[in-house]
């Protein structure tokens, strides 16, 4: 009997609690935010090429997902369209995801250029 | 210079996140229709000539808008949450900052109580996360720490692994791969002992408080700091669940005469270390029978066959030389090496002998099945152009028995796990996407936040 008694009070407590009967003592946190700022700071992406007429393009490839059958693609339907564009080819630029990925990903501004490149198509991601 | 970059479609977001942490906002991208390794040569033709063509050219010749909103975040010691334990929880729920588990509210009290004991600088950045591009900071790892539940004493170990997460030659930045392989932290050291890590019984399970802690804290960081969630770099198609910290039983390597793990990769003898690697799978190599090192030692070696599958583009294809699996030994297993005077690199060079496979079968794993090796190139190819050694063009034919790895050295040897049961745990790396790194545990007292609130000149 006594028991019974005992949770029928300690479940009045807890309900009136919940209505806003009584003050809740749960208590609160302020919490701060897990992440953290970014340090890159935002940069502008190069202009555009007015046209890829005469442009000299850089095909990079991480040697994956079938870029040899891809860029060949992409090389044939650009040379159509564009009278005097030039393709230099992935072989020249190496695998930007290869056991070297990070030195040759860091020299590759002065890669592109001493090989005159004028925009990159670079892939692929999947 | 103009670049455009060839994404498979499902890819977009990550693309453009990751350049976001590189600094730019909405370089152009050509989606390559579905996914090329599931399409016919002439559907792939067709798509790219049809739909990836025009963004090809589009990315190359339209200005950018420059009209990117930069998003308003919080100041580390902003409140970014008010409210209950539970009002906490759902909130962290709803803005992606959990593993899904309910987390220690991260109370600025709490925090700086962490830090503390320890004397490190907050706001000291340790590095670059990639590839959110966020700052790692003090205090970012603290925060993350206190979320996980880890203890003041825990934020040196936490500090040498965020170390590893910055250092470019781990590659945290592809812990997103589609493959979807997880970090698993191993512990060597007396902190081991004197933090009361475990290292027996079940050694690699939840359950030991500073074991399961820390290992949340390395998922935690990945998804806050570094952005690997599915809304910005996580791509893995299945991914792993958490690994808690793998402690070696470091009295166990005493008594054999054995090295410790982060010895082998480079460590100072007798210090406190952390080693990280990303590890795609493992398997128990169960109820090992036998009492010398040549009854067991064929059975080990088929435990690292089996685990090891298309990692072998990391031999060579993805990688070079880049495939480190690691086998786990019970203390029982390790005693019958011992006991027959076998050091560690006698049992990797057994391992090597035993731990081989068809030439056909190791060309599907890196060409065929996969097409991860471009060009399908044979090993005997791959021999005589010096990609990898001549242990794999020892003979000519298919059927012809060659290693898993290049090298004895590329078999790693922990030991944990309850003393006295026979047991192993083979796991297999996942290349240079989290490659093996080490750093050392610094747990003296840092002047650095004396240095910063006190008298900085003085300290520098």
């Amino acid at each position: 009997m006594l028991r019974h008694v005992t949770q029928q009070a300690i479940f009045t407590i807890l309900c009136r609690s919940r209505c806003g009967i009584l003050p809740s003592m749960e208590p609160h946190y302020d919490v701060v935010w897990p992440k953290s700022p970014r340090g890159v700071q935002r940069r502008r992406a190069a202009e555009r090429l007015t046209t890829l007429e005469g442009a000299r393009i850089g095909f990079v490839w991480d040697y994956m997902f079938r870029g040899e059958e891809i860029f060949p693609v992409i090389a044939s339907e650009l040379a159509t369209r564009f009278p005097g564009l030039e393709v230099v080819g992935y072989d020249t630029f190496g695998n930007i995801h290869g056991a070297d990925e990070v030195a040759l990903v860091e020299a590759m501004p002065g890669t592109l250029d001493e090989h005159s490149i004028d925009a990159v198509v670079v892939g692929n991601g999947c | 210079m103009p670049s455009v970059s060839l994404v498979c479609e499902g890819f977009e977001r990550q693309a453009s996140a990751t350049a976001r942490g590189l600094g730019f906002d909405g370089l152009p991208l050509a989606v390559l229709r579905g996914h090329v390794d599931a399409q016919t040569t002439a559907e792939m033709v067709a798509a790219v000539i049809e739909h990836t063509v025009p963004q090809v050219i589009a990315g190359l010749t339209t200005t950018i808008a420059d009209d990117a909103a930069v998003d308003e975040e919080p100041a580390a010691l902003d409140v970014a949450v008010r409210g209950t334990f539970d009002e906490v929880q759902r909130a962290f729920v709803e803005r992606g900052w959990t593993d899904g588990l309910p987390v220690v509210p991260p109370t600025r009290d709490r925090v700086e109580a962490f830090i503390i004991p320890s004397g490190h600088d907050p706001w000291r950045v340790i590095g670059t996360a990639r590839p959110s591009g966020r700052d790692i900071t003090v205090w970012s790892v603290a925060v993350n720490g206190v979320m996980s539940g880890c203890r003041p004493e825990d934020l040196p170990v936490l500090l040498a692994i965020a170390e590893v997460l910055a250092d470019p030659a781990y590659g945290v930045e592809h812990s997103g791969n589609t493959t979807g392989a997880d970090a698993l932290v191993v512990l060597n050291g007396p902190i081991v002992r004197d933090l009361g890590f475990n290292h027996g019984p079940g050694a690699l399970r939840e359950g030991a408080a500073p074991n399961t802690t820390v290992g949340r804290w390395v998922r935690l960081f990945q998804r806050n700091v570094c952005g690997f969630t599915a809304d910005e770099h996580d791509k893995g198609t299945f991914g792993n669940s958490t690994r808690v910290v793998l402690a070696e039983d470091e009295a166990a390597l005493a008594e054999i005469g054995w090295t410790n793990l982060a010895t082998d990769l480079g460590a100072v003898p007798g210090g406190d270390a952390v080693s990280v690697v990303r590890i795609n799978g493992g398997l128990i190599v169960g109820s090992v029978f036998g009492a010398t090192p040549d009854e067991v030692l064929p059975y080990l070696a088929d435990g690292l066959v089996r685990v090891t599958g298309w990692e072998l583009t990391h031999v060579y294809g993805l990688g070079q030389g880049h495939y480190r699996p690691l086998l786990v030994l019970s203390p029982l297993l390790a005693r019958v090496f011992a006991r027959a005077g076998w050091s560690k690199q006698e049992v990797r060079e057994g391992l090597f002998r035993h731990a081989r496979i068809t030439a056909r079968r190791f060309e599907q794993y890196i060409g065929e099945w996969s097409n991860l090796t471009a060009g399908r190139r044979t090993l005997l190819d791959l021999a005589a152009a010096g990609l990898v050694p001549p242990v794999y063009a020892e003979s000519t034919g298919p059927e012809r028995l060659v290693p898993i790895v290049p090298s004895p050295d590329d078999l790693l040897i922990a030991v944990a796990g309850d003393s006295n049961r026979a047991n192993a745990f083979v796991m297999s790396n996942d290349g240079q996407h989290g490659w093996w790194t080490t750093k050392p545990v610094d747990r003296s007292y840092s002047a650095d936040l004396v240095c910063r609130v006190d008298n900085r000149d003085a300290c520098s």
